[in-house]
């Protein structure tokens, strides 16, 4: 393995070593105004190496297998001026079981794809020809491996498919551009609710309504929560904490929202979009309550 | 490179085909407060193959460099499962270019220890600055890439392209209020551009602290005054995106709003897109589908007379080409982009612009904004009120809003003194590829009954 060898090779002069590796095959199909517009077939390697020598960390990166010298070189020169390490790398833990593949995605061929964003495009075209009609999708299939030098080691295969349907609708010098989609790790997936949903939204836009500035009630859709969430996400990164430079700083514990609001960062749905049983620097992911 | 490239072109079973080669280096260092947040270096390697079949594009994009006749053959098949109409791509004169980076100061030979040095120079003239800041970053890049293309028409081009950009960023707190000020420099001429940055360290500092104590901007229906940076950013995403044919070549209801020949804005407005502007962020002596670079107006005199085109949208347009094919790197295949966007200069003096105005604001620095098509956002860094002809007292919280056609055509004065966002970490982002180097800028403008967003 290309992760354990990096680490046999930085530790004959560094004191810790982390190493990760993904290796990705990517399919994907697009339309775009009303028609089938491109198909790609992707290949991708990513190489990350982390090496603590003398107390200081340096990093070092490469898409390129056979760089195996040349990445372990650039960390250790990096280590030579890098930051202090206040931490150690994590020993080997026990992970939670995460549903990550699905092996019915790896039956999904070009053909088919084109398919079903074919059936997407015609729903929205049927609701109003008028709209230029778009749709994409999107499937990954890749491997991550994680390993340090103190023994932690683990592998995920996973499986992502990324659906959505979209359209364009112009009026004089209106323009409105609306869709819908959905990214998970599994294929099941009702692409008639995505097109669905897509009309709908254009449905709602029909009648154009002025808005009046001022303070006023706002609903979100579950997908437009995230313009709030983004906030949130900066604000709870824990390094800006850390620093002073997020307003959450000696927040915790307090009432900072409605007490009807929990907002969770959960690691582990089963097939979401971003589950994995371990994080980037070998940390067993596990469920974090941000505000309950 | 040139052989491999054209050999395994000669497998290609469609109406044209190209490859993209790039190999990268770049280097790191990072400041978050007093820790050197990280510091490193790394090398990607990688192409991609587009295959035009029947109007069907087919792509693959590879890190593995080894076999590329299977990657050509890849994307072949793939276009002539997607191709079922006719093929438009405009025919352009081969070229063989090989272009050489010209460096002032080459970065690749500077110590990474030093480049540290340096930035913790910068990191300590902020943390000093004053009590009331809390943290700082501050972030150092550099890139070097060497670019090889290749087409099915006998195209080969080499060029390399480097980049070096710096941002430095103060946080100041005081109670619950936090602000940031920041200055980014940088750019394509080598490491000399980032150095003697300190008094820029201390602008970012002093305008975190000074914003602590500012007020926000009440929000209301104002005469607003935009330095050039502003004027560049509502350029490029407010009117820019709207000039890339892509949304337009296939859009009927598109092509009536963008019409060429229709009055967009004032006489003296004049809206260029320049990609072999000398200099520029955005500048290309090529685009990646090997076509020339060129001045393109976009609007002379109020008048829209032009829009950026790739191969394909020209051709299907029966327009010019442009040279406006990009992408941000060898995993995206090109798409029409912007290069350097700017207003053309006028001839108004910045206090001419302010003297008659009772009420209104001056919005500097951008910090970025968003676009829903027609309809604009933009937030500035600060601003000032201006108050009987007079700038007056800081605000915060500047966000503009608008409608592009109606902004443009409350353009009622033109600045003499064109100016370019500095370089930085950031770029340009459209669909999935972000960020793409790219100039923007003007002159400072002043514009009617513009929507600022603030406190009531």
């Amino acid at each position: 393995m290309i992760v354990q060898m990096l680490i046999e090779k930085a530790m004959l002069k560094a004191q810790a070593v982390q190493a990760t590796m993904l290796t990705q095959e990517t399919s994907s199909v697009d339309f775009e105004n009303d028609r089938l517009k491109s198909a790609e077939s992707s290949q991708r390697t990513q190489i990350d190496l982390k090496v603590v020598v003398n107390g200081k960390m340096g990093l070092s990166s490469t898409t390129d297998p056979g760089d195996i010298d040349g990445v372990v070189s650039r960390a250790l020169e990096a280590a030579a001026f890098g930051s202090p390490v206040h931490f150690e790398l994590p020993e080997p833990g026990s992970l939670e079981p995460v549903k990550i593949f699905d092996a019915q995605l790896l039956q999904l061929a070009k053909p088919e794809m084109i398919h079903i964003g074919q059936q997407m495009m015609d729903m929205i075209k049927a609701y109003n020809p008028e709209i230029l009609a778009g749709a994409a999708l999107n499937k990954n299939i890749y491997k991550f491996e994680y390993a340090n030098s103190r023994g932690a080691s683990y592998s995920a295969e996973h499986t992502d498919f990324n659906i959505g349907a979209a359209g364009q609708l112009v009026r004089g010098t209106d323009i409105l551009f609306a869709g819908h989609g959905v990214g998970q790790k599994k294929r099941e997936v009702d692409s008639e609710e995505i097109a669905t949903r897509a009309i709908e939204y254009f449905r709602m836009a029909e009648k154009i309504s002025p808005v009046e500035s001022g303070e006023m009630p706002v609903i979100f859709t579950p997908g437009g929560l995230i313009a709030l969430l983004l906030s949130l996400g900066l604000a709870v990164d824990g390094k800006s904490v850390y620093l002073g430079a997020s307003p959450l700083k000696d927040k915790l514990g307090q009432q900072i929202a409605d007490p009807r609001l929990t907002i969770t960062d959960d690691p582990l749905v089963e097939f979401g979009p971003q589950t994995s049983a371990f994080d980037d620097e070998g940390i067993p992911r596990k469920r974090t309550p941000i505000i309950e | 490179m040139r052989d491999r490239l054209t050999d395994a072109l000669k497998v290609h079973t469609v109406e044209y085909a190209d490859i993209r080669i790039e190999d990268k280096t770049n280097s790191w260092v990072n400041f978050r407060g007093r820790d050197l947040d990280t510091i490193g270096s790394s090398r990607t390697v990688g192409g991609i193959v587009r295959a035009l079949y029947k109007g069907g594009w087919g792509y693959a994009t590879f890190n593995d460099l080894n076999d590329l006749e299977k990657r050509v053959n890849e994307a072949c098949e793939t276009a002539q499962l997607v191709g079922r109409d006719k093929t438009y791509f405009a025919p352009t004169q081969p070229v063989i270019d090989d272009i050489k980076a010209v460096l002032g100061k080459d970065y690749r030979q500077v110590p990474l220890g030093d480049k540290k040095a340096l930035m913790e120079e910068y990191n300590n003239i902020i943390l000093g600055y004053h009590p009331k800041i809390q943290t700082s970053t501050v972030r150092y890049a550099d890139t070097f890439k060497t670019v090889w293309y290749a087409n099915s028409d006998g195209t080969y081009i080499v060029e390399e392209k480097p980049d070096v950009n710096i941002i430095v960023v103060a946080t100041g707190r005081d109670g619950d209020i936090i602000q940031n000020g920041f200055e980014m420099g940088g750019g394509p001429e080598g490491y000399q551009s980032i150095e003697n940055f300190h008094e820029k360290a201390s602008t970012a500092a002093r305008r975190a602290v000074d914003l602590l104590s500012a007020p926000s901007v009440k929000g209301g229906t104002y005469t607003v005054v935009t330095d050039p940076e502003m004027t560049g950013v509502f350029t490029h995403e407010a009117f820019g995106h709207l000039s890339e044919s892509d949304f337009v070549y296939e859009n009927p209801q598109m092509q009536d709003v963008m019409q060429l020949g229709k009055r967009f804005g004032a006489d003296g407005l004049n809206i260029i897109d320049h990609g072999d502007l000398p200099g520029g962020l955005g500048t290309h002596r090529y685009d990646y589908e090997g076509v020339p670079t060129r001045k393109n107006y976009l609007i002379k005199d109020g008048i829209l007379v032009g829009r950026l085109h790739s191969r394909e949208t020209a051709a299907k347009m029966g327009e010019q080409l442009t040279g406006n094919a990009r992408a941000v790197h060898f995993q995206h295949p090109p798409m029409v982009r912007m290069t350097n966007t700017y207003i053309d200069k006028g001839s108004a003096r910045l206090d001419d612009m302010i003297k008659d105005i009772k009420l209104g604001v001056y919005a500097l620095q951008e910090v970025g904004g968003q676009t829903a098509m027609e309809m604009f956002t933009f937030s500035a860094g600060y601003g000032y009120m201006i108050r009987d002809g007079q700038l007056a007292e800081l605000v915060r919280d500047v966000a503009l809003t608008g409608n592009v056609f109606n902004t443009l055509m409350n353009i009622d004065m033109i600045g003499d003194d064109v100016g370019f966002t500095p370089n930085g970490p950031g770029g340009c982002g459209k669909g999935s590829q972000h960020p793409l180097r790219v100039g923007l800028g003007g002159p400072h403008i002043r514009i009617q009954n513009c929507v600022v967003g603030g406190q009531q």
